[in-house]
C-alpha cells in the first residue's frame, strides 16, 4: 500500500450521527432567532444562555437512542392540558421569553424549525406554530391511556388520518424534542395538521427523559377545533 | 439540488443571505458540511470531546461569518480553521497557563497518536508523523485526511498559497524518508563460510 494510502487510512472515522448534525443546526438556528429579536438580551447574558443551550442540545442526543419515539409504549391515563390557543406572535420571531423553553422559525423555503427544549406553554407553542402557517395541536397530558392508537389520544378533538408512516417522514423531520423538527409545509396534505404530544416536562433536565417519559407527533385531520383551520 | 429540485444556495450565497437580515440561512451550510467538520474534529481528538466542541464550531462560525471571503470555492478549509482555533482552546484548558498560540511547538500530538495506535500500523505512522514539526504536519493531514489543495490548506491556516504548498512538499518528503527508515528492515550482515 502507497504510504499515503496508509496515511489516508488511519483517517478513517465513523460519522456522526444525524441527530449530532441536527443538533448543530438547531444550535445555529437558536443563535439565528437571537440575532434577529428585537429585545436580544445584553451580551453576557446571551454568551451564557448559549452556552447552556449548546449543553442542552447535545446532552439530549446523547440520550436519543435511550429515549426513541416508541408510539407502542404508551400507558396510563390522559389529563389533557389545553388543546387551543389564540396565536398572536409575530411569525419566525419567537417571544423572548419563551426562548429557553422552545424556538420556532420560519425558514425562508416554508420549512418551520422547531426545537423543544423543556415542554413548557405549549399553548403558546402552538400559537407560535399556527402563526407561522402550521395547522398544529399541541397538546401535554400526564399520561397515555392505554386505548391510545399512536395516532390520536381518547378524549382529544384531533383524530389521525389515512396517512402512512411514509407519507408522515416527508412532512416531518428530525425530532422537536431532541435535535430539533423540521416540518416541510409543502409536503403536508390537504387536510392534515401535525400534532405534538407530550406526557411530561420533556426538557432534557428533566430525569424522566428516556425513562418512560413519552414525546411524539404525527399527522391528524385538520378541523378547527384541532388545528385551527 | 435536492429530491424535489430545488437547487441549494452556494455556501457564500447562505452566508450573505445570513448577513442580509435572514441568519438562518446559516442552516444549509450546517447541513452541507457538519460531517466534514465533525469528522475534522474526530481525528484530532477522542469521540467525546468531538461531540463537545462541535456545537462550539458552528456558533464561532455563525458569529464570525462577516469574515467569510465571497470569493472562497467552499467554506470548508474556513470552518477546519474554526475547528482548529477550538480543539486548541480545548487544549489549552487541559494545561491551564499554557499558551499554545504563543508556542507552536505545542499540539495534541498524543491524542490522535493514542487513536492511530488502534490501527493497522498505526504505532509506526504515529511515530513518524508525531517527529514532524507540527506545522508541517497539519499541512499533510489536511491533504491526506480533509483532502484539502494547496490553496485550501492556505485558507483553513491563514498562511500563503505558496507557504502552504512548499510545507506539504516538506512534510510529504519528511514523511516518507522517516518511514522507510522505520520500516525498511536492516540489510542482512555479510557472513563468510570458513
Amino acid at each position: 500500500m502507497d504510504l499515503f494510502q496508509l496515511l489516508e487510512e488511519a483517517g478513517k472515522v465513523p460519522p456522526a450521527q444525524d441527530a449530532m448534525i441536527d443538533a448543530a443546526v438547531g444550535l445555529v438556528l437558536t443563535a439565528a432567532s437571537q440575532e434577529g429579536s428585537q429585545s436580544a438580551p445584553a451580551p453576557s447574558l446571551a454568551r451564557r444562555r448559549t452556552r447552556r443551550h449548546r449543553r442542552i442540545a447535545f446532552g439530549a442526543v446523547a440520550s436519543t437512542a435511550a429515549a426513541a419515539l416508541a408510539v407502542a409504549a404508551f400507558l396510563a391515563v390522559t389529563a389533557l392540558l389545553p388543546a387551543t390557543h389564540p396565536g398572536s406572535r409575530k411569525p419566525s420571531h419567537p417571544v423572548h421569553a419563551q426562548l429557553a423553553a422552545w424556538t420556532v422559525v420560519k425558514q425562508a423555503d416554508g420549512t418551520v424549525n422547531v426545537k423543544i427544549r423543556e415542554f413548557r406553554d405549549p399553548a403558546g407553542l402552538q400559537a407560535a406554530l399556527r402563526a407561522d402557517g402550521v395547522p398544529a395541536s399541541v397538546i401535554l397530558v400526564r399520561s397515555l391511556p392505554p386505548s391510545a392508537n399512536g395516532n390520536s389520544i381518547p378524549g382529544d378533538p384531533c383524530h389521525g388520518g389515512p396517512w402512512s408512516q411514509f407519507v408522515q417522514d416527508k412532512v416531518v423531520t428530525g425530532n422537536p424534542f431532541r435535535a430539533g423538527m423540521f416540518i416541510h409545509l409543502s409536503a403536508l396534505p390537504r387536510h392534515a395538521g401535525i400534532q405534538l404530544v407530550a406526557t411530561a416536562n420533556v426538557g432534557s433536565n428533566s430525569p424522566q427523559l428516556g425513562g418512560g417519559t413519552f414525546a411524539g407527533y404525527w399527522l391528524v385531520q385538520a378541523s378547527s377545533r384541532c388545528t385551527g383551520s | 439540488v435536492d429530491p424535489t429540485g430545488r437547487v441549494d444556495p452556494t455556501d457564500g450565497d447562505a452566508v450573505a443571505q445570513s448577513l442580509a437580515g435572514r441568519p438562518e440561512a446559516f442552516a444549509a451550510v450546517v447541513h452541507r458540511h457538519g460531517q466534514a467538520v465533525h469528522a475534522y474534529l474526530l481525528r484530532r481528538s477522542d469521540g467525546q470531546t468531538a461531540d463537545d466542541l462541535l456545537g462550539e464550531v458552528w456558533l464561532r462560525a455563525f458569529r464570525s461569518r462577516h469574515n467569510y471571503k465571497q470569493h472562497w470555492h467552499s467554506a470548508r478549509p474556513w470552518l477546519y480553521g474554526i475547528a482548529r482555533n477550538v480543539l486548541r482552546a480545548e487544549w489549552r484548558r487541559r494545561v491551564p497557563g499554557h499558551d499554545c498560540l504563543a508556542d507552536p511547538g505545542h499540539d495534541p500530538w498524543p491524542d490522535v497518536d493514542a487513536r492511530l495506535d488502534a490501527t493497522r500500523q498505526g504505532a509506526a505512522l504515529g511515530v513518524v508523523l508525531g517527529a514532524l514539526n507540527p506545522k508541517d504536519r497539519e499541512v499533510l493531514l489536511l491533504a491526506a485526511w480533509e483532502h484539502l489543495s494547496p490553496a485550501e490548506i492556505a485558507v483553513s491556516l491563514g498562511i500563503p498559497a505558496g507557504t502552504a504548498r512548499w510545507r506539504l512538499h516538506r512534510a510529504r518528503t519528511q514523511f516518507r524518508q522517516r518511514l522507510d527508515e522505520i520500516t525498511t528492515p536492516p540489510p542482512l550482515a555479510c557472513t563468510k563460510e570458513t
